[in-house]
């Protein structure tokens, strides 16, 4: 084998020894802490190629930087009014200072803890001012989640930059009731729902009373009117009646007074009437004549 | 060109790096995003289909993703069951959400939270609990669900933008509304309630409904009966002017021979109900001119 040969072999056989002992990739969303026997000597903040001392010399762990949510059990609180509220957070922060972290907390699990010892102590403080009405309000005026979630996330954010952690946010995800209290908030809402109920069985009423009046209203309106054109066209039929007979009247007024009686005798006498005649009544007078 | 000893090994070192090289191409669809790492720092997106190139292995990197994928996360108890919260008018609510997204911007996805879903069910489930505490429990129940889920989506995304989480919150559902058990006789009664005084509305607009075409028909027939009424008047006027003045030409004829016949006719009729007698003065007997009963 040539010189050259042996020189090429070599190059790529220490390339990849160097590449495997020496350098180190650090990919995004993770800080690199360069330990030399187990003592941190570098930390490793941006991602990329880095060159290092071979293993043992200097070993690498890596510390993962992006947000990462903690979720505390659901704990009971009480409120200034003394009622008990049953909170449950959970907490967005992220590894900003590892030095600090690793100096003061060290583990995942002690940084846990301290968050949740912290989430307690700052719930309990804050719920201990507010009301269950400050919690939830349909005024979106006196609501004050919002601020309480604000309040909260400042709280920790302050209180965890000397461990080298950033809180990005606290979620407020449950307000709740202990088991043993929700009773009595059911029987407030049977009541109130009891309530809804007769208001709008007598709501139905009142709109079905004005619709029957309404009814009735119009009806005897249609009716009146029928009576009203009903009897102008009976007037006016008597009108023409009477005009009728005027014209019929003048052509010889005394037969027609005599044919009047004659017709008002016919409807005045009904089969209730008795009629007595005198002997010498001239329609008589051919009944007892003995026919001569 | 002749095969030599020196051509061989420098063929085989040429042919290897061609084909080491080939391993870096790759290609995407549409709706797929590749992101390209040069030794662990993002070096860019390739957003667009088709082939693409990069270098290989240990050089590059690539994580690819469907983008345009609309995955589903839902906010429930771990139980599956609904969550149970407060509402504004201090009611407890079950309910259940279904967010539904897809990936915005995949550096952010999977470089700025750890567990993103995770972060995705806080935000949403938080934000549930802060609108549900705004509004009133018919409000939910009723029309308000809409801006519910408006307020929902909207609050989400703005949270996971503050966070640079990459999502895109495509929709926001809202299942299974529903008071709870200990309650859900006494809501029942209200929709029962709400439908019976429906009930009681209909019947009576029904009652107008029929009241009014019924009264209609009635003026009508009040209206011809007038009208008949009317024509009979004037019919009878003009019959007995008609016979009147018929009767007067006889009159003028022979008056005291129409006269007394008319009389006698009236007597006539008159006899057919009336009952009559005749009164014989001081000797004070009366004949009565009887009538038969008429059959009823």
């Amino acid at each position: 084998m040539k010189f050259i040969h042996k020189a090429i072999l070599m190059t790529i056989v220490l390339a990849i020894l160097g590449y495997n002992f020496c350098t180190v990739i650090i990919n995004q969303g993770e800080i690199g802490v360069v330990l030399n026997f187990g003592k941190p000597v570098r930390f490793l903040m941006e991602p990329g190629l880095f060159f290092k001392l071979p293993d043992p010399l200097h070993s690498v762990t890596r510390i993962d930087s992006r947000l990462m949510m903690l979720q505390p059990r659901a704990s009971e609180f009480l409120t200034k009014d003394k009622k008990n509220i049953i909170q449950e957070s959970s907490i967005c922060y992220k590894i900003i200072d590892p030095l600090l972290y690793l100096k003061t907390l060290q583990s995942p699990e002690a940084l846990e803890r301290r968050l949740t010892d912290m989430m307690y102590s700052h719930s309990g403080q804050l719920l201990g001012l507010s009301e269950l009405s400050d919690l939830v309000n349909v005024d979106k005026e006196k609501m004050k989640l919002d601020a309480m979630n604000t309040a909260l996330t400042k709280e920790l954010k302050d209180e965890t930059k000397q461990y080298g952690i950033h809180v990005e946010n606290v979620f407020i995800k449950r307000i709740s009731l202990p088991q043993q209290n929700k009773s009595a908030v059911y029987e407030r809402m049977r009541a109130e729902r009891d309530r809804i109920a007769k208001k709008y069985l007598a709501e139905g009423e009142e709109i079905a009373l004005r619709i029957r009046a309404k009814a009735d209203k119009e009806s005897r309106e249609i009716i009146a009117s029928a009576q009203k054109e009903s009897s102008i066209l009976r007037g006016n039929a008597e009108a023409e009646a009477m005009r009728i007979y005027g014209e019929t009247y003048p052509k010889n007024p005394d037969f027609y007074s005599f044919m009047k009686s004659l017709e008002t005798y016919k409807t005045i006498f009904d089969e209730n009437s008795v009629i007595i005649l005198d002997e010498k009544s001239p329609i008589l007078k051919t009944l007892f004549s003995g026919g001569k | 060109m002749k095969l030599t000893k020196t051509t061989v090994p420098v063929l085989i070192v040429f042919i290897a790096t061609i084909g080491y090289l080939a391993t870096g191409i790759f290609s995407t669809e549409s709706g797929e995003h590749v992101l390209i790492e040069r030794l662990g720092k993002v070096q860019t997106t390739v957003t667009n289909p088709g082939i693409h190139f990069k270098f290989p292995y240990p050089i590059e990197r690539s994580i690819r993703a469907k983008v345009s994928k609309v995955q589903k996360v839902t906010i429930a108890e771990l139980s599956g069951s609904s969550l149970e919260g407060f509402t504004g008018d201090e009611n407890l609510l079950l309910l259940k959400a279904m967010v539904n997204f897809n990936i915005k911007n995949l550096e952010h996805y999977y470089y700025s939270v750890k567990d993103v879903k995770t972060l995705l069910k806080d935000v949403s489930h938080s934000a549930m609990t802060l609108h549900l505490g705004k509004m009133a429990v018919d409000d939910i129940m009723t029309s308000g669900k809409a801006t519910l889920r408006a307020n929902l989506k909207k609050h989400i995304q703005l949270e996971l933008d503050h966070i640079k989480a990459g999502i895109n919150i495509v929709s926001v559902e809202l299942k299974d509304i529903a008071p709870p058990k200990d309650v859900s006789k006494a809501f029942k009664e209200v929709s029962d309630a709400k439908e019976k005084k429906q009930r009681i509305v209909n019947n009576a607009e029904g009652y107008y409904n029929s009241t009014l075409p019924k009264s209609r028909g009635k003026n009508k027939k009040i209206i011809h009966e007038a009208q008949a009424q009317a024509s009979e008047i004037v019919d009878r006027a003009t019959g007995e002017a008609q016979a009147f003045t018929e009767l007067l030409a006889e009159y003028k004829r022979a008056p005291k021979i129409v006269k007394q016949q008319q009389y006698y006719s009236m007597l006539k009729t008159i006899k057919k109900s009336a009952k009559m007698s005749v009164d014989a003065g001081t000797e004070n007997n009366t004949y009565y001119i009887e009538k038969k009963k008429p059959a009823k």
